[in-house]
């Protein structure tokens, strides 16, 4: 079922790397404007997310800071992680392995192909009201993110490689010079 | 699209286009104000005389929601807690932290002159490039397109130490 592979998943995989594409759905129902781009994480807490399209964003948790790069802006957004780790796709991806420590975590059944789990953050001001995680054989396929907002973001993943080895900069942002710095 | 009514002719042969009745954007907005900045993403819905602007985080996860209309404004922020005010402007402040021209944004960034706003330069195609309005500058940075009737991509709005940019990733009908 689709906690014993969420389990399989965690502990069999201390880092990966992939690619993804995104769509989010918004309540009017207007055509969701496709994102894709690269990610990979080293668990716990690092990851490095990147957006080609729609426009370039770069994301970056190092384990103790999420740091959002946007370049044609020149702009710097960062969090700590405790907060904004909490409740994110890169929470799952890179968290430590007491999920159950944020989220309330049950089987949500097979559609698509794949056996799903339904995640629900703990925390009250999460940014998403309640996550689900596609796995087919042992392996994160797709993720559908639900915002407080009615809003569906949903998460592609293509072929992951599991465990390769990250080089470890990859999880280390420094802000270029000259752009702006936003947060914390 | 709106038929364009022609002003009186003056020094530049300009033709102002009527107000775009209604939009819908999806993009990103940096505003910066003396020492503090914020930037989000936005999903805005404008109509004449109602605006529905949602500020949406890294992610795309929603942050706030604003529905503005001649009534007055209302915000929903993530935590389902509602904020009212006067305008869209003060609900934006107390979500973003920065003060920005969100009643003027509708006509800036269709590239449409509000009265009394003067047109410093227009680029070759014809197009708005430069404007002053009540003080603010408005650079038009980028189009959508290269015709003359393509819309904004990309404005650079400045008054005193107030800098907005608003980056346009899609125009939906």
């Amino acid at each position: 079922d689709g906690l014993a592979q969420l389990k399989q998943f965690m502990d069999g995989t201390r880092t990966a790397r992939g690619s993804f594409t995104q769509q989010v759905f918004s309540k009017s129902g207007r055509k969701p404007q496709p994102a894709s781009g690269t990610f990979a994480f080293s668990r716990p807490g690092k990851f490095r997310w990147i957006y080609e399209k729609p426009y370039a964003q770069l994301l970056v948790g190092d384990g103790s800071k999420l740091w959002a790069y946007d370049q044609e802006l020149n702009q710097v957004t960062t969090k700590k992680l405790g907060q904004a780790l909490g409740s994110t796709p890169a929470a799952i991806l890179a968290g430590d392995n007491s999920l159950d420590r944020n989220f309330v975590l049950k089987n949500a059944g097979d559609a698509d192909g794949l056996e799903w789990i339904e995640a629900t953050p703990k925390a009250e001001d999460s940014s998403f009201e309640r996550i689900r995680m596609g796995f087919a054989g042992g392996q994160l396929k797709a993720m559908l993110l639900n915002d407080n907002f009615g809003q569906t973001t949903s998460l592609l993943f293509g072929q992951i490689e599991r465990n390769p080895s990250l080089d470890a900069g990859l999880f280390r942002f420094t802000p270029p010079k000259g752009a702006d710095v936003v947060g914390e | 699209c709106a038929a364009p009514d022609v002003r009186p002719p003056d020094a530049l042969q300009l033709v102002s286009r009527a107000e775009m009745s209604r939009f819908q954007l999806e993009g990103r907005l940096q505003v910066r104000d003396g020492e503090r900045t914020a930037a989000v993403g936005v999903d805005w819905q404008h109509e004449v005389g109602h605006d529905d602007w949602l500020f949406t985080g890294p992610l795309g996860q929603g942050l706030a929601r604003i529905e503005a209309d001649a009534a007055g404004a209302r915000m929903t922020l993530a935590d389902g807690q509602r904020v009212e005010a006067a305008s869209a402007a003060e609900l934006a402040e107390t979500a973003l932290g920065v003060n920005a021209p969100f009643a003027q944004l509708p006509l800036w960034i269709t590239a449409r002159l509000r009265d009394g706003a003067e047109v410093r330069e227009l680029d070759p195609v014809g197009r708005l490039r430069r404007v002053v309005d009540q003080g603010w500058t408005i650079d038009y940075i980028e189009y959508a397109g290269s015709g003359p009737a393509d819309l904004p991509r990309k404005i650079d709005v400045q008054r005193g130490d107030t800098r907005l940019r608003l980056i346009v990733d899609a125009w939906n009908p």
